[in-house]
């Protein structure tokens, strides 16, 4: 029976070092100490499964040598926040890139299939891009914070703290300028595009494909167009304003299902009237429109997922600002 | 969730106090088995996982020393309260009867209110 010399040896492993002979020792006076106890209880000798027993009640060797050492970990409590909160940036900023990798690529398969051009956007090189640079930003991130964890910069950093160098109170419902920069950009951007691009009657070209879309495109046309300056307004006003109102809101809300529910139309539409490339046949090019619509027809129920979710956040917002308006009131009285 | 939290704050509360009942019963000298064994004797269970890692803490920290020494003709490790410790205890054991009264303050003057509102004190069970 050499359970108790096996088990002490596994301990023995994980154990520091210049420890291990003088904890070892003392584990093993107390289990045998343990062992005699329960030997003279029974009124013999412990039998294999006795001295099992009262070791799996001490716990595995690893459990049982970890107990020896200092508590450690590679990122502490000070840090840790900060360390998740670096994670996520990095995270979402490696997943941009490669969020637009994958959208232009389908755009390009499905053009390219349109066209008869086959060609096939390398998506596994695009996971693959994204999967390296994220586990080497979260492998620098680590480090970073493991060799900050380990240097007086910690107490330094924390030390150092002064109250009035502290963010001035934000408002409750604020919006950020940036976002409010960008929005206003990519608004007058895509409204100058728009309307000088899309104005129907429409006929697109994709290399040798021709694409002409339906009468019915004029309305589309004209609702994104109010769509997009109605969005576009309500980013001016908030990049003077930078808080959500309860009007402006409402009218974001107002505005999102709206361009929602566009959105959706636009795939029951059959807004594709006729598509013709070099050499192809009549029957050909109506049974490619068909198809086109009939795909499209396919993606209106995910249009209105897209669009329940942009719409639910919307409210979740106005709810929220509700709330917090209510809560202002409520410390303003209070005050 | 109840019992897990009930569980954690059971533990904390019992890791402070595990330190104060191995260094008052180390006033006299004893090994690890003897010492576990008088713990548990007096309702204070130790487990040896946690014991011999906090002896040997409470002595790198100066409050315990210990020697190597035959008994029964076994090769023992003696644990024994250090002058330093013995201080320690005497602080430790101040500040440990000044928060039991705290909480006992504590609850006296929430089942005092609670009797002025005429409802029903229950803090004070099995106190």
């Amino acid at each position: 029976m050499d359970l108790i010399p096996r088990y002490l040896q596994a301990v023995r492993f994980w154990l520091p070092r210049q420890q291990q002979d003088d904890i070892i020792a003392e584990l093993s006076e107390d289990i045998r100490a343990q062992v005699t106890e329960r030997a003279a209880e029974l009124g013999h000798p412990l039998a294999e499964a006795d001295v099992e027993a009262i070791l799996r009640r001490r716990g595995s060797p690893i459990q049982v040598a970890n107990g020896y050492q200092p508590q450690q970990s590679l990122i502490g409590p000070t840090f840790f926040p900060m360390y998740i909160l670096v994670l996520k940036i990095v995270t979402l900023f490696s997943l941009i890139p490669a969020v637009v990798g994958l959208m232009a690529g389908i755009v390009s398969r499905v053009l390219g299939n349109v066209a008869g051009t086959g060609w096939t956007p390398p998506f596994a090189a695009i996971a693959g891009e994204f999967w390296t640079g994220w586990f080497s930003s979260l492998a620098v991130v680590t480090l970073v914070f493991a060799v900050l964890e380990r240097t007086p910069a910690k107490t330094e950093l924390f030390a150092k703290w002064s109250p009035r160098k502290l963010p001035p109170l934000r408002p409750a419902h604020s919006i950020p300028r940036s976002s409010s920069v960008i929005e206003v950009s990519v608004g007058l951007c895509a409204l100058v595009w728009w309307a000088a691009n899309m104005i129907g009657p429409l006929n697109l070209r994709f290399g040798s494909l021709h694409m002409a879309l339906a009468p019915v495109w004029t309305w589309f046309y004209w609702g994104v167009l109010l769509i997009t300056v109605a969005s576009t307004a309500i980013s001016v006003a908030n990049l003077f304003r930078p808080w959500w109102s309860t009007e402006r809101a409402v009218a974001r809300v107002a505005v999102d299902v709206t361009g929602g529910v566009l959105f959706c139309l636009m795939f029951q539409a059959h807004l594709v009237a006729s598509l013709t490339w070099t050499n192809a046949t009549a029957s050909e090019a109506a049974n490619a429109v068909a198809q086109l619509n009939l795909w499209t027809g396919r993606i209106f129920p995910w249009a209105i997922a897209v669009t329940l979710l942009t719409t639910g956040i919307g409210v979740w917002r106005l709810v929220k600002t509700l709330r917090k308006t209510d809560a202002g009131n409520l410390r303003a009285a209070a005050v | 969730m109840i019992p897990e939290t009930l569980e954690n704050l059971r533990m904390e509360l019992r890791r402070g106090c595990l330190a104060i009942g191995v260094l008052a019963a180390l006033r006299s000298e004893q090994y690890g088995y003897t010492l576990r064994k008088a713990l548990a004797e007096n309702g204070m269970e130790i487990d040896e996982g946690t014991l011999y890692p906090l002896l040997r803490r409470l002595e790198s920290q100066g409050l315990l020393t210990s020697e190597w020494r035959e008994h029964e003709r076994r090769n023992k490790r003696f644990y024994r309260l250090s002058a330093d410790g013995e201080q320690i205890l005497t602080q430790l054991l101040v500040e440990w009867r000044r928060l039991d009264a705290s909480i006992d303050a504590v609850i006296a003057h929430h089942e005092q209110k609670e009797q002025d509102d005429g409802s029903h004190p229950t803090l004070s069970a099995g106190r």
